[in-house]
């Protein structure tokens, strides 16, 4: 993080939900994925996607980042996770057809 | 115990699996509940990490990194949070309109491209936070589970 700005990038580090900063699941929430049918957990991760394309949106929109230039070269953004956060990255691309299509999200994304 | 947690979180910390599927997520949270409360037990009766480590090793580590990533871990945080451990506060931005915050830092606007920068965001794993260092764990300090 301390590297990136010298380096011309924004690095952005988002706390998952349960961790100190972010919102605690929900006793419902958590009922679901573990008592739920498999609808209710396959909404469950949809959520988790959704909610980290609306941080993302939500940035966005407040620091006004730089949109993705026509030859894709400058600006725009991209998603990224270690671990166990590879699931939650691959849940917030997944959860894009929630989106409006005119989301910065989906016009921003490298 | 004074110092044990350190072990413990140490413990959870370092298991890592590579992605499967979202499925096997959903999988292991209805079969590992008992195997936590077991894990703590086993904690509370002075079971030092090699111990806990081989047992775990016993075990579907994937099914058991998973549910530990999800509930158990930020749990242990939230505990070492209420317990002398110091955590660097980051900033929020809600999510929803019904008060969901996602904590998150910053790098800033790089100084020289400050119109054109590319973005990353960062999503971690199990054992630490975003960033730079969140936690630091005083190891002179109990934390009591």
């Amino acid at each position: 993080m301390a590297v990136a700005p010298s380096n011309g990038l924004r690095f952005v580090a988002v706390t998952r939900r349960g961790y100190p900063g972010s919102t605690p699941f929900s006793d419902s929430e958590t009922s679901v994925a573990t008592n739920g049918t498999v609808d209710e957990q396959t909404s469950f991760l949809i959520q988790r996607g959704v909610e980290f394309n609306m941080f993302i949106h939500n940035f966005s929109k407040k620091f006004g980042l730089p949109a993705l230039s026509k030859d894709k070269t400058r600006g725009g953004f991209e998603v990224m996770g270690w671990s166990l956060g590879t699931f939650f990255a691959l849940w917030t691309v997944s959860a894009w057809d929630a989106l409006p299509r005119t989301s910065r999200i989906v016009s921003g994304l490298r | 115990m004074s110092d044990d947690h350190t072990e413990f979180i140490c413990l959870v910390a370092v298991i890592d699996v590579s992605t499967e599927s979202s499925r096997m997520l959903l999988e292991v949270f209805v079969s590992m509940d008992d195997l936590i409360i077991h894990l703590i037990a086993m904690f509370h009766k002075g079971y030092k990490n090699q111990e806990l480590n081989d047992f775990v090793l016993a075990l579907n580590p994937t099914r058991l990194v998973m549910r530990l990533g999800i509930l158990l871990l930020p749990a242990l945080f939230s505990l070492a949070v209420s317990s002398n451990v110091n955590f660097q506060k980051p900033l929020t931005l809600p999510v929803d309109e019904k008060g969901t915050v996602f904590g998150y830092f910053d790098s800033g606007v790089p100084p020289h491209n400050p119109k054109t920068y590319n973005t990353i965001f960062a999503i971690h794993g199990l054992g630490f936070t975003s960033g730079r260092s969140a936690i630091h764990i005083n190891t002179t300090k109990k934390i009591v589970i």
